[in-house]
């Protein structure tokens, strides 16, 4: 190694700030490890929610009474006009599933985050403080956790009425508790350690130790939970639509969709049967992206 | 020991407190609940009788307190709808849910823990290939549409199996034509979990140093698999799997509504339906003390097992 003659010693070994070009191209290496299947299935997913106006043939809510239970365009009454066939108002399947993907998607991505950060703050500050703070915010985790959360967000529903903001609402309140339990659990492992009690003796303040200190140890857990979480929200949210209860029914929804399909199961099987395709391909692929990223992110799981 | 197992029936205890406020919030969490019980033409002399009848005139705190005695004597109200006391109401459908949930348990069981253990023999083998994919469908596919999919294929096709209802029983001669699918329906999620954590808890044991000891002592590879090693590995497998039988009477919600199924979840759907809210407060209240109470004996049996439970943190 040279000798350093620069006026500063140490300025050959400290590393730049990344820039913002430097961080996008980090994004992009990452996203581009990201395995074949969940990255396929998700873009395909993402695609049809935001071009979903271009993608649909047909308006998504416009009925057609004399175009009523057409068959898909491969069996011998259909034709490519309705390529997934049409429902019991001559609704065209394929552009409500398009449509459906962005309900899917939105709520799924706006329950995560909010639970995650719900529970993420929760966590922290329950496993920091210890004592009756704990004490307090574990109960009430326990008690949210032990209820039957489809019965108990099926009432919340049907008292709150349905729409968009109820629906985020009721499966936030379901979602924050896992993030609690597990990353309470780190934050007792994380405050052992000795950079904590390092920062506490400079002096630091806590909210400072919690935010700067702790937190960043957390945050992989937190986005391999998320991901994993999201499939079972997608999920959560098709069987509260499946029930009739959540958005109103204007919104095409996969679990609305699915609803309405299943008194025709018998005569016209494609109307139940493809929202529920959409469904299990999305979850599929949200649920391999989250066990790939447990496996890249955390290495104590790699063998689950 | 004493101490840790008196510090862990207090914290149950206080989960049950929050989950009992949770439960009483559900229906005043739009102020009166009057409006919600009642149907909408009813006259504002009706409502007045209803309202103080229920005792909903009252502040919320002694209301709260009323609920909580009233529920200590065993008395959680009566049905709007039927008349009835919720809690005869709930008992009379319970033991189907509980028949249907048991049968569930037992497929995931009998189907997960031998994919689990085969696919941990051979690591990235065949069947673990096949083990993987069969669990992470068992997660992705929504149970409701593989009901609806499965009635499609087995009843509406090959005319197999009823499509919905309970038959004469489990036990009559076409009754358990009735319990296959929605069993099936309701077990495919737990099945996927107790694979997995079977498969992660046989690579953990096979690979420690009792295992190898006892392949030097020259036990047959079948012995030491499905003995030895399938012993150890049971014990998380069995710990999650107490919780995942609770969860199922939980899950049958909407796996109950599919097949027409006659248990508690199909009667908390007709309730918030008919707006018959404390039939589903006192579900919900069941089913919570149930999970909290089973998790309370499972940790407690374990600190029996392990000592560094019982020394050690309790969390």
């Amino acid at each position: 190694m040279a000798v350093q003659t620069s006026a500063e010693p140490l300025a050959g070994l400290r590393t730049p700030r990344p820039g913002p070009g430097a961080w996008f191209a980090k994004a992009a290496r990452e996203i581009s490890h990201i395995p074949i299947i969940p990255g396929t299935l998700l873009t395909l997913v993402i695609i049809a929610a935001i071009f979903a106006d271009f993608l649909a043939p047909h308006t998504p809510s416009a009925f057609d009474l004399e175009q009523t239970f057409r068959p898909p365009a491969w069996e011998a009454d259909g034709a490519w006009d309705h390529p997934l066939g049409t429902d019991n108002l001559g609704r065209d399947v394929y552009s409500r599933i398009l449509h459906g993907s962005r309900l899917a998607l939105f709520v799924g991505f706006v329950v995560v985050f909010i639970a995650g950060s719900v529970g993420t703050t929760l966590a922290i500050t329950a496993g920091y403080m210890g004592g009756p703070v704990e004490a307090i915010i574990m109960r009430v985790t326990d008690a949210f956790f032990s209820l039957p959360f489809l019965t108990v967000a099926l009432v919340l529903a049907a008292v709150l009425g349905p729409s968009l903001p109820n629906l985020i609402i009721i499966l936030a309140l379901g979602g924050w508790t896992r993030y609690a339990r597990v990353i309470r659990g780190e934050v007792l492992r994380l405050k052992e350690i000795d950079f904590v009690a390092a920062a506490k003796l400079a002096g630091t303040p806590t909210p400072m130790i919690l935010f700067k200190h702790i937190f960043p140890n957390v945050t992989n857990t937190m986005v391999v939970l998320a991901t994993l979480e999201l499939g079972g929200t997608i999920i959560a949210a098709a069987s509260l639509g499946f029930l009739g209860v959540g958005v109103p029914q204007e919104i095409p929804t996969w679990g609305g969709m699915l609803s309405e399909g299943r008194p025709y199961i018998a005569s016209a099987w494609w109307i139940a049967t493809f929202p529920g395709l959409a469904i299990t391909f999305t979850v599929l692929g949200t649920n391999l992206l989250g066990d790939w990223l447990r496996w890249r992110l955390d290495p104590q799981f790699r063998q689950l | 020991m004493r101490e840790y197992i008196i510090g862990r029936v207090m914290q149950g205890f206080a989960t049950i407190v929050v989950v009992s406020m949770i439960v009483f919030l559900l229906t005043r969490i739009s102020g009166d609940p009057t409006d919600l019980m009642m149907s909408p033409q009813a006259t504002e002399e009706e409502r007045q009788i209803f309202r103080r009848l229920q005792g909903f005139d009252q502040p919320l705190w002694q209301q709260y307190v009323t609920f909580v005695t009233n529920a200590m004597r065993g008395d959680l109200g009566k049905s709007i709808r039927w008349g009835e006391p919720v809690v005869s109401l709930v008992w009379q459908r319970f033991p189907n849910t509980l028949q249907l949930a048991l049968t569930a348990f037992l497929i995931a069981l009998l189907v997960g823990l031998p994919v689990g253990a085969l696919s941990a023999l051979r690591p990235n083998g065949f069947f673990d290939s096949f083990g993987k994919i069969f669990a992470l469908l068992g997660q992705s596919i929504p149970s409701f549409w593989l009901g609806i999919m499965l009635i499609l294929l087995l009843s509406v096709h090959f005319g197999l199996l009823p499509t919905s209802g309970r038959g004469g029983g489990l036990f009559t001669p076409n009754g358990w034509k009735y319990m296959i699918m929605p069993a099936l329906c309701l077990s495919t999620f737990s099945m996927a979990a107790i694979t997995r954590l079977t498969r992660s808890g046989m690579l953990d044991v096979l690979d420690s140093e009792y295992i190898k000891m006892v392949r030097l002592k020259g036990a047959s590879e079948t012995m030491l698999v499905w003995k030895h090693a399938m012993k150890n590995a049971m014990i998380p497998v069995l710990t999650v799997a107490s919780l995942q039988l609770v969860g199922l009477l939980n899950g049958s919600v909407v796996i109950e509504s599919v097949f027409g199924w006659p248990g508690i979840g199909s009667l908390a759907v007709q309730a918030i339906f008919g707006r018959d809210y404390t039939v589903v407060q006192f579900v919900a209240l069941m089913t919570s003390v149930m999970f909290i109470t089973t998790n309370l004996v499972v940790d407690i049996l374990y600190a029996y097992i392990d000592p560094r439970i019982r020394y050690g943190r309790t969390d």
